[in-house]
């Protein structure tokens, strides 16, 4: 068996990948492409993060730098303009000599440093005082209007300074005049300082008097010396000689820083610590003052220090800022490495999808295709198994079928070879096998209907055709019904037969009868006509019996049959008996055995049977010839046989005739002049074998014809005497044979 | 042995009928009691043979065909049947379909009707095979009439006298 492989063609190479993208499809789809992807897009992604968080870093240092430069502009353009309007206040001395309490008021007022440069505690004036004028100093400030004034602290020192002035006059300033600043160090300091340099000089750091004890604050002090005479000297000793008093201004810082600043110091911190380095602790944080406190947790902090030179005194300004105060620049290096890192995951998830449908898709086909093959390997056996032919054509076309697989069967039934038709149409497989049909029958070979298919042959065959379409195939089926129409046909031929052989003797029963109803008929004609119908009807009620009991055997096999064991040789001499005529010259010799031929068989269809076989070898025979019954006991296939043989010396048959003598109806001499039904020997035949027998002929042409009957020879039945001997039933009468007995 | 008996006697009674000799006697040696009222009618007796291979059958055929008129002439079977109707040239003849020999009844039929010779003979097949089919096959050979046995003495001379 063949098919034609439609898949080889298919699956031949896959088409090539668009173009040189092949390589990078297939790599793709290998298992581990996933996991490679993924780690490189996460170092991508990692390198993109580090860049862009390295980025917004040096971004947020140089904003916390670019905010320490503007704060420190901010201070030191503030303190230059406190500078300024002291030396204001100097200069109103210079230009006056002496100014009144009242002057004084009116040049603060007119500065409105609260309005204009918030964050200084006020202005004020301190007037140097030599110990010889102490007294005096005290009563005229007494005359003033200060109750109960006096230079602070008392006490005896070789030299006195005194705050005279202090505008605006609040309580807290109220607090401050009378002061001597010359008796603390940290001051006194300072106002040397300015004295002998005749420039501004700014003060450590202090406590003012004029903190009451609530809210206390560090302090400092800025001061311009006033000389007599309203120009500074050029030498320090005349300075120091000349040197009427200060003008001076006291902070407090977290108010000045609070004024220089306003609230603008959020997202800055820093810190201000009093000489060169910022080793010392510091008097002024800006985190103390603010609301905002920068987590220092972890973060890495970004610090710096810078000098910042106030009237002659140096501070240091460490601005501290963390990655928290740039925390608002990291989320998008932040969102790069999220959104990155769910990219790398979806890309890896989908490709690890992509590889798996893909290798599911493989196993599902290598699965299909070894199905496909198991259903293939079962199919091939049961069609190569199947006694009918089968077609299949598959679809290639609009109405276009083409024979992809024929079985074995259709090889052997329509005689070709398997690739004979294989790859051809239909219409072409149609013409090929219409060639093989017979001529008579209109009918094509692949019809789409049920039908019947003769093929001439030889030999003819009947096929049953069916077909059954579905789709995509057409399968046709053919199934060899060759023998079952024969058998069909035996069936009929054998009907029409029994009614031919029973018309002819009827027929002479009818004609003769109706004739016979005329009156006028001669009575020599009369006797002649009722002897022919008799003798008519009497072969009717022959072949009658004959075809019951050939439908009994038929039907019922050996069902029927009464079986008991008897001698044989009593069944051959009844039958003997039975065919002799009185009136007639013997011609029946029989050569019984010596030996009793016990069968065990039916004797009733046995004796029908030997009679059959006379009856006939006397009607085939001359009317002088003699028939003779042999018995013997013959060794045959490891067994013992009883056998009778009845041979005549009649016409016999050919071995054409010899080969169809035990059909039912086969007349050796079919021209009716030998009344028979043809049914006899068949009946016979059934008979004997049904009985375990053997039925067997041998005849020639003109020289007559033998039966044998063997049956299978049995044990003597226990309970009878043992018979008589056959050879000596009769008495010895004719030839030929001696022991032969004449009937 | 009775049958037998009596089978050779039908066979030997019938038998000078088939022989040239017995046709000459049954032209001449007839049924005067019946013939000669028929020659005294017709200038000449319609001429019957019957070709068919039972004795009994001939001898009803023949015993049928004396209550009338008629010449009637027996063959036995289909090859001395074509000899005697070349001889006698029948005016009729009946056919049975199936016989012993080379040349069965329809073989017999469709030589007659193909003799140019043979052209007034007409033919009535007589079978006892009695399907469609079968009177088909006898029209086909180009009988006149088609007698399925048993058939009635009386429909048989019926028949005949219809054709002739």
């Amino acid at each position: 068996m063949e098919v034609i492989e439609h898949h080889r063609q298919a699956s031949a190479a896959p088409p090539p990948a668009a173009g040189g993208l092949g390589w990078l499809d297939s790599w793709l789809q290998r298992p581990g492409a996933a996991t490679i992807i993924l780690v490189v897009s996460l170092a991508l992604t990692c390198l993109a993060w580090m860049a862009a968080r390295h980025f917004a870093q040096d971004e947020a240092r140089q904003r916390f730098e670019r905010r320490g430069d503007e704060v420190q502009a901010r201070i030191q353009s503030r303190m230059a303009s406190y500078e300024a309007l002291l030396r204001g206040g100097m200069a109103l001395f210079s230009a006056s000599g002496e100014v009144s309490h009242e002057q004084w008021r009116r040049y603060v007022q007119t500065v409105q440093p609260e309005k204009r440069y918030p964050g200084i505690q006020g202005f004020g004036v301190s007037r140097l005082v030599q110990p010889k004028d102490l007294q005096a100093h005290q009563l005229a400030q007494r005359a003033e209007g200060y109750r109960g004034y006096q230079v602070r602290p008392a006490g005896v020192r070789d030299l006195y300074s005194a705050i005279v002035y202090l505008e605006p006059l609040d309580l807290r300033n109220l607090r401050a005049i009378g002061f001597d600043m010359l008796s603390e160090p940290t001051r006194r300091a300072a106002m040397e300082r300015a004295r002998d340099s005749g420039e501004a000089a700014l003060s450590g750091i202090v406590t003012l008097v004029q903190e009451d004890g609530k809210n206390v604050q560090k302090g400092f002090l800025l001061y311009v010396p006033v000389y007599q005479g309203g120009v500074v000297p050029d030498k320090p000793s005349a300075r120091r000689e000349r040197l009427q008093g200060w003008v001076y201004a006291p902070f407090r810082v977290a108010d000045l820083m609070h004024g220089i600043l306003g609230d603008d110091v959020g997202h800055i911190a820093f810190a201000l610590h009093d000489g060169a380095t910022g080793s010392g602790p510091a008097f002024y944080d800006s985190a103390s003052a603010s609301a905002v406190r920068p987590t220092r947790a972890s973060m890495q902090v970004f610090e710096r220090d810078v000098p910042l030179l106030l009237a002659g005194r140096q501070w240091t300004v460490r601005y501290t800022g963390s990655e928290a105060d740039s925390a608002a620049d990291t989320w998008q290096s932040n969102l790069v490495a999220v959104a990155g890192v769910s990219i790398d995951l979806l890309l890896y998830w989908s490709i690890a999808q992509l590889a798996r449908r893909k290798r599911h898709v493989e196993q599902e086909v290598v699965l299909r295709t070894a199905e496909a093959d198991r259903r293939t390997a079962w199919l091939d056996a049961v069609s190569d198994l199947s006694p009918n032919a089968t077609l299949v054509f598959d679809r290639s076309g609009q109405d276009l079928y083409r024979l992809v697989f024929s079985n074995a069967t259709f090889s052997q039934l329509f005689e070709m070879r398997p690739d004979d038709l294989l790859g051809l149409s239909e219409e072409a497989v149609n013409e090929w096998l219409s060639g093989l049909v017979k001529d008579d029958t209109a009918e094509p070979a692949l019809a789409r209907s049920e039908g019947t298919v003769v093929l001439a042959g030889p030999p003819v065959r009947v096929l049953e055709r069916r077909m059954r379409e579905s789709g995509l195939q057409r399968v046709y089926y053919f199934r060899d019904t060759t023998r079952e129409s024969e058998v069909e046909r035996l069936k009929t031929q054998f009907l029409t037969t029994a009614a031919h052989e029973l018309r002819t003797p009827l027929a002479s029963v009818y004609g003769f009868s109706e004739l016979l109803m005329n009156e006028k008929i001669d009575p020599v004609k009369r006797q002649r006509a009722v002897t022919i119908v008799h003798r008519q009807a009497g072969v009717l009620k022959h072949l009658v019996d004959e075809l019951l009991d050939l439908a009994r055997l038929d039907s019922r096999r050996d069902s029927d049959f009464h079986l008991s064991v008897f001698n044989l040789h009593h069944s051959v001499r009844e039958a003997v008996e039975t065919v002799r005529r009185p009136d007639q010259a013997p011609r029946v010799l029989s050569a019984p055995c010596e030996q009793p031929l016990w069968v065990r068989a039916d004797k009733t269809k046995l004796r029908q049977v030997l009679l059959n076989l006379l009856s006939n070898a006397l009607k085939y025979s001359p009317e002088e010839a003699i028939v003779t019954v042999g018995e013997s006991v013959v060794h045959l296939e490891g067994r013992e046989w009883a056998r009778v043989v009845v041979t005549d010396q009649g016409i016999g048959m050919s071995e054409a005739e010899l080969a169809r003598a035990t059909e039912r109806f086969f007349r050796a001499d079919p021209s009716g002049h030998i009344p028979g039904t043809g049914l006899g020997l068949s009946i016979a035949k059934d008979i004997i074998e049904l009985l375990g027998g053997r039925l067997h002929i041998r005849s020639r042409t003109g020289e007559g014809t033998a039966v044998s009957v063997d049956l299978p020879l049995c044990e003597a039945p226990t309970g009878r005497s043992a018979p008589q001997t056959p050879g000596q039933a009769r008495a010895p009468a004719a030839p030929p044979r001696e022991t032969a007995t004449a009937v | 042995m009775a049958l037998v008996g009596t089978q050779s006697a039908e066979l030997a009674t019938s038998r000078p009928l088939d022989g040239c000799n017995a046709t000459q006697a049954g032209a001449y040696s007839g049924r005067i009691p019946n013939h000669a009222t028929a020659v005294a009618k017709v200038p000449a007796m319609k001429r019957i043979l019957i070709v068919e291979d039972q004795p009994d059958i001939r001898e009803l055929v023949r015993m049928t065909l004396e209550m009338e008129d008629f010449e009637v002439h027996e063959a036995e079977n289909g090859d001395i049947g074509l000899q005697m109707a070349a001889r006698l040239a029948p005016d009729l003849m009946l056919l049975d379909v199936m016989m012993p020999g080379s040349i069965d009844g329809l073989g017999v039929c469709e030589r007659i009707k193909s003799d140019a010779a043979r052209k007034r003979t007409k033919v009535v097949m007589l079978s006892a095979r009695s399907q469609e089919a079968d009177r088909q096959a006898g029209r086909k050979a180009g009988a006149d009439a088609y007698l399925s046995k048993p058939f009635s003495p009386r429909q048989l001379l019926d028949v005949i006298s219809r054709i002739l």
